[in-house]
């Protein structure tokens, strides 16, 4: 077996020129995430800079670090110092940046989120102690942030392939085993045990095999699996490449929504360099495996990450999931054994088998091991990408990581799972997160989406939302999902228009318990998740929208009538400028009032008011 | 095997069978909308879901799609189940309230109101009955090979629909997506861009389709399915092969070729019917212009209960039932000029009896006769049509008539009343024209193979009108019903039974006796020209070979077959070296006999 000896000890090389680089080094966050906040204007300044001015620095686009909600994000390195990450880097601060600290000694230290390696500038704290890395675990993420996802060297440094190329020296059987050992359950949603869907696969007759990487990432507000194909396409070659090694697979296709067009460019990329060393192909490394890969489009339907549904998609079919048995391990693509895994579950492997399935098992609780990587979003001060060992409690995503609500808001729930997850209200705060106590609590891990909501978020509105978006994700072929979906729809929009009547709540539970029970697929099969969760928790507020015609978080339009409380208000008038219909009027520095017949309960007053004089009656 | 418990009986099935194989082994019924025997299930519709008490993941599972396995207890009357199936039913309600197959299903499971809301006014398009069910994309993709239709939009705004919504090029027109839908919502003429050719059903006179496989009518012999190859899906495009699977006998066999019989018999009856003369010859009946004027054998399918209509009488051209019914007679028959001179023989007793039927259907309707004049000759005839005339069943127009022709949505029949000496105009729903009765097309065909002759009409030629009525001149070819002449059904029998008695009297002895004059060849003389082979009609004469005690040809000679020649000397005449002659009528005793006159 050819070992790639050279390869590596160039790639150790060349990171450790970059490390030790002579001139400043500046890392831009240029995933999807930064790029949405302005880090392309970024870099393009930079660079414009850097040439005229003859600036010797040299730039590297790297993936998302996580702190979304600081973005873009950029890491400067000076020969001789640490690293500093700024945030909230626009296009005038890069050149100050620039100015003071590249070009001089001020190291801009207001803007400053930390030190990311050892040493001290000025007073700037360390960047793993910054309110939203602090419990965190870099275990998928290790590479997102740091390496370059176009340049191979930087991975390989980084032990990148070793565990695949540990696998084929331990054989199938062995790296199953550690597989087993790590405990490593799938992280697209169900959490199945990875090793055990493997061996179903790999005992399965039928030639030839195929593994699949399922990067299709439906559920709104979820960017888990996007972050790590930009920031590591790597990691998931190589998992995959083990679990084809351990299955007996020789092609494989990733399944990526064609909204993601960065990160199929970055894992097309990381496809062709890993086939020009030979890690992708026919007999790698001299071993007898053969393995290729293949990247599909999907045209970013939430259903097309049902197994089945992604498979005849790949196929070129409707992508409509079908009834199971059979399983993909039995009769997948083509009708031949096939092996589905999520991103993050591909992105985790290759950790495993090189460290061992032990380390890995030593992350997490009794019945999830490891870490999970969440999209933290929705009301609360930071939003981003989080990294966590199983077991954390949803306190400290929400409270420590995510800073708590906004404003002077009160927490009232996240929800998780997405779409066909459900919500945990604040008494369940304290629960360690891992696949089966979310489930028992009526919520999902789902793939990782976290959707934090405070008062003003009205719980039926938000079941509402979430069945409009599976009404129009139901693929239809299904009577129980494509009828009964959205006939629970009609009734949420009813009750929110203030026409609910005794009855609904029942019939939304029956028919709720009807779609779960007699649905074709999973996304029927918990489409009723975030109503049934709320109705769990929040009855009172389907209740209070039904019988006393009032929703109290002051969303549902027909229900509410805002009204200003004068003892509150100081009159500062930001109301009044807001205003769509100029219902609001007042004197400066006086109460104001709103003219009720003027109000179109649009609910700009209430967000705006920095006093929360605005009342909901 | 697999041994698997539904509701608490156990039922052994082969690996591979669905639940609702097992249940139906079981006798027990399941109801299905999206299953269909020939087509893969897809288990879409879920109203045949049955529940997994143990043996499996528990719950509900569509036992259309879901294979039975080892250990499983199934119930398909639980609670769950009944209340999920309520709730499919009530769903697919609001969805398609006008499906008269989800109402009958929902009276069935005690539905009695619905809480959910119609999902959009109704417009009474049959599209609307559509349940989404996708029976036909799927049969039209997996089992024909076309992919004419397919789904169009997700979720509830899913609809059966062909690729891009244009008007598909690949439709085959076959209309199995209509015959196997549950509820009636689709038409293949939505999709297919030329217009869909329906198979006329021959038995009906075209007046309603059948499918390629079909029984060619009720009472056939033998009463079993044929394949029409120029209209199977399978033999045009290899697609298809339904009937194949679901037939529980194997009894499909494509690669079957048709294959010529050879029997030995010896006697043959021709029995070959007739065919009614077309009548859109005559343009002044509008027969082919008017869809209300039919001739009578549409009529009789029209009111048989096996027809296309089953039994009920109605205008083709708009659906009402016919207030005014207008029989001709002698259309082409009795006609010198452009006709037939014959009497149909026929016609006047069945019109009469189409009077009555027509009463039967259409109690207040009223019928008019236009005749020449009335042949009831038969037993009980006479009184038969006396009774219509005199119960008034229909009124009798002695006369003829020039011209049918449209007025609004009536048809005019102009026509003479002689006994009056009026001309009459009738306001006429539909015409029933009872055209001529001819021989069946190909009977020249089988009259030269049968050597038996035919009239200028081309009815078979008896051997003697009076005497030999059911012989031909060919011997041990005989005749029965309307190849000989237009005959109503007493007597065909008549004639039938008369010729088979013909023919068993040949074939029950063990000889033959004949006529003692029939033609001899000297075969010393006879140098094998074979002339008179050509003028036998009888096709008596046969080649023979003449063989000396090795079993060297010597010569090849005529030879007369005893049983069939008629004596009636043509070879004797033809022959030129003399060497044929009649026995009795040799030319040695014909001259001695001239002799004994002239002494
Ligand atoms: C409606 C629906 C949508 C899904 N979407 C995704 C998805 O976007 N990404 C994903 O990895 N798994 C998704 N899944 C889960 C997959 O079906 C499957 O469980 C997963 O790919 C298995 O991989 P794992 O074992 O690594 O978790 C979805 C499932 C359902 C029912």
């Amino acid at each position: 077996m050819r070992t790639l000896r050279k390869n590596y000890s160039e790639a150790a090389d060349q990171w450790e020129a970059l490390q030790t680089s002579s001139v400043p080094v500046l890392y831009v966050g240029a995933a999807t995430c930064g790029r949405a906040a302005g880090a392309g204007e970024v870099i393009e300044r930079l660079q414009t800079e850097i040439r005229d001015r003859q600036i010797a620095a040299q730039v590297v686009e790297v993936g998302c670090l996580g702190l979304c909600c600081l973005e873009p994000l950029v890491v400067v390195h000076k020969p001789g110092s640490p690293q500093v990450c700024y945030g909230r880097v626009d296009t005038d601060r890069i050149v100050h940046i620039l100015d003071r600290y590249v070009l001089g000694d001020d190291p801009c230290a207001e803007w400053a989120l930390g030190t990311m390696t050892p040493g001290e500038v000025d007073s700037i704290g360390k960047f793993s102690e910054h309110p939203m890395m602090t419990g965190q675990v870099r275990h998928v993420l290790r590479n997102c942030g740091v390496i370059d996802p176009k340049d191979m060297s930087h991975y390989l440094a980084r032990d990148g392939y070793r565990g695949f190329m540990k696998a084929l020296e331990l054989g199938p059987d062995k790296t199953l085993k550690e597989v087993k050992k790590a405990g490593l359950r799938g992280r697209g949603g169900a959490g199945f045990p990875t090793w055990q869907k493997w061996q179903f696969c790999r005992t399965a007759s039928g030639e030839p095999k195929y593994v699949i990487c399922n990067a299709d990432e439906g559920d709104p507000g979820a960017f888990m699996d996007r972050s790590i194909m930009e920031g590591d396409p790597y990691s998931v070659l190589e998992g995959m490449a083990i679990g084809a090694y351990v299955i007996g697979a020789e092609s494989g296709y990733i399944y990526v929504r064609g909204e993601y067009p960065l990160a199929i460019r970055n894992l097309s990329i990381a496809i062709e360099q890993s086939r020009a060393l030979g890690l992708l192909g026919d007999n790698i490394l001299d071993s007898g495996f053969s393995f290729d890969l293949e990247i599909v489009r999907g045209a970013g339907a939430f259903v097309c990450g049902e197994e089945t549904a992604l498979i005849a998609s790949v196929q070129g079919d409707i992508g409509s999931p079908r009834q199971r048995p059979p399983y993909p391990a039995q009769a997948g693509l083509w009708g031949k054994p096939t092996n589905i895994n999520n991103v993050e579950t591909w992105s985790n492997v290759p950790a495993i088998i090189l460290r061992g399935g032990k380390q890995f098992s030593g992350i997490g609780t009794k019945q999830s091991k490891g870490t999970k990587v969440f999209s933290l979003v929705g009301k609360v001060r930071n939003t981003g990408l989080v990294e966590v060992p199983m077991g954390t409690t949803m306190r400290e995503i929400v409270y420590d990581i995510g800073g708590g609500p906004q404003k002077k808001r009160t927490f009232k729930a996240v929800q998780s799972g997405g779409p066909s997850g459900g919500c945990i209200p604040a008494p369940l705060l304290d629960l360690p997160i891992d696949f089966d106590k979310l489930q028992e609590a009526g919520a999902m891990m789902g793939s990782g989406g976290l959707i934090v909501m405070d008062d003003h978020t009205c719980m039926v509105d938000v079941a509402k939302y979430f069945l409009a978006f599976l009404v129009d994700e139901s693929c239809g072929k299904c009577t129980a999902c494509r009828e009964g979906v959205a006939q629970m729809h009609n009734i949420l929009v009813r009750i929110c228009q203030g026409e609910g009547r005794d009855g609904d709540i029942e019939l939304l539970e029956q028919l709720g318990t009807y779609v779960k029970d007699t649905s074709l697929c999973q996304l029927g099969g918990t489409a009723p998740n975030p109503v049934l969760s709320t109705l769990r928790y929040f009855r009172d507020e389907y209740e209070a929208h039904i019988h006393d015609k009032t929703c109290r978080a002051g969303v549902c339009k027909s229900l509410v009538r805002f009204a200003i409380d004068p003892d509150t208000c100081k009159g500062c008038g930001l109301c009044v400028r807001d205003c769509p219909t100029d219902a609001i009027s007042g004197e400066k520095k006086e109460p104001h009032h709103i003219d009720a017949d003027l109000c179109v309960q649009c609910g700009v007053c209430y967000e705006d008011c920095p006093f929360d004089a605005v009342l909901v009656e | 095997m697999i041994t698997l418990t539904i509701d608490g009986q156990q039922v052994e099935v082969e690996p591979g069978k669905t639940i609702l194989d097992a249940a139906k082994s079981l006798g027990k019924v399941i109801p299905t909308l999206c299953y269909h025997p020939a087509v893969p299930a897809a288990g879409a519709c879920r109203i045949c879901v049955v529940e997994v008490v143990a043996g499996d993941r528990p719950g509900l599972v569509p036992a259309c799609a879901y294979p039975a396995k080892e250990g499983m207890d199934i119930q398909t009357q639980s609670d769950r189940v009944m209340q999920s199936r309520r709730m499919t039913l009530q769903l697919l309600l609001a969805r398609s309230p006008g499906a008269e197959v989800i109402q009958d299903m929902a009276r069935d499971h005690g539905i009695t109101e619905n809480p959910f809301p119609e999902r959009a006014k109704q417009t009474g398009d049959k599209s609307e009955k559509c349940i989404m069910c996708g029976l036909c994309v799927r049969l039209c993709q997996q089992i024909i090979g076309a992919s004419a239709i397919c789904f169009d939009g997700r979720g509830p705004d899913r609809k059966v629909s062909t690729p891009y919504n244009n008007q598909s090029d690949v439709c085959l027109g076959c209309g199995a997506c209509a015959f196997v839908c549950p509820t009636g919502a689709i038409d293949p003429a939505d999709y297919s861009p030329s217009p869909i050719e329906k198979i006329p059903n021959e038995f009906n006179c075209g007046l309603d389709s059948r499918t390629p496989i079909h029984i060619p009518f009720p009472q056939a012999v033998p009463n079993k399915p044929l394949i029409d190859r120029d209209n199977c899906i399978r033999f045009k495009t290899g697609g298809c092969g339904a009937c194949e699977t679901i037939c529980p006998a194997g009894a499909i066999n494509y690669d079957m070729e048709d294959e010529f019989v050879e029997e030995e018999v010896g006697a043959i009856i021709a029995a070959t019917g007739y065919e009614i003369m077309d009548p859109s010859i005559y343009e002044e009946y509008g027969y082919g212009r008017y869809p209300d004027v039919v001739t009578s054998l549409e009529f009789e399918r029209m009111v048989s209960a096996s027809g296309p209509t089953n039994g009920e009488l109605t205008r083709p051209s708009n659906g009402e039932p016919p207030k005014t019914i207008v029989f001709l007679q002698c259309i082409g028959s009795r006609r010198e000029v452009n006709g037939k001179p014959y009497c149909s023989n026929i016609c006047c007793m069945y019109t009469a009896k189409h009077a009555i039927l027509y009463k039967h259907k259409v109690h207040d309707g009223q019928a008019f006769v236009f005749f020449m004049d009335v042949r009831a000759a038969g037993k009980n005839y006479d009184q038969f049509v006396r009774r219509v005339v005199k119960e008034q069943i229909a009124t009798y127009v002695r006369g003829r008539v020039s011209k049918v022709f449209a007025r609004g949505d009536k048809l005019i029949v102009r026509g003479a009343d002689t006994l009056s000496g009026t001309q009459v105009e009738i306001a006429a729903d539909m015409v029933v024209l009872a055209a001529a009765l001819v021989p069946s097309s190909g009977i020249r065909e089988l009259s030269q193979k049968l050597r038996v002759g035919f009239d200028e009409h081309g009815f078979l030629l008896e051997a003697h009108p009076k005497l030999r009525p059911v012989d031909t001149n060919t011997a041990g070819v005989f005749l029965a019903g309307c190849c000989h002449s237009p005959k109503d059904i007493p007597e065909s029998v008549a004639q039938a039974g008369a010729a088979a008695s013909k023919a068993l009297g040949l074939v029950c002895h063990t000889r033959l006796s004949r006529e003692p004059t029939i033609g001899i060849v000297d075969e010393s003389s006879c140098n094998g020209c074979f002339e008179c082979e050509g003028v036998c009609a009888y096709g008596a004469i046969s080649a023979k070979e003449l063989k000396d005690k090795k079993g060297n040809t010597l010569a090849t000679v005529a030879n007369i077959n005893q049983g069939l020649c008629q004596g009636c000397g043509a070879c004797a005449a033809t022959c030129r070296s003399k060497s044929i002659e009649v026995q009795g009528y040799r030319d040695d005793q014909l001259f001695a006999a001239i002799n004994a006159i002239n002494r």
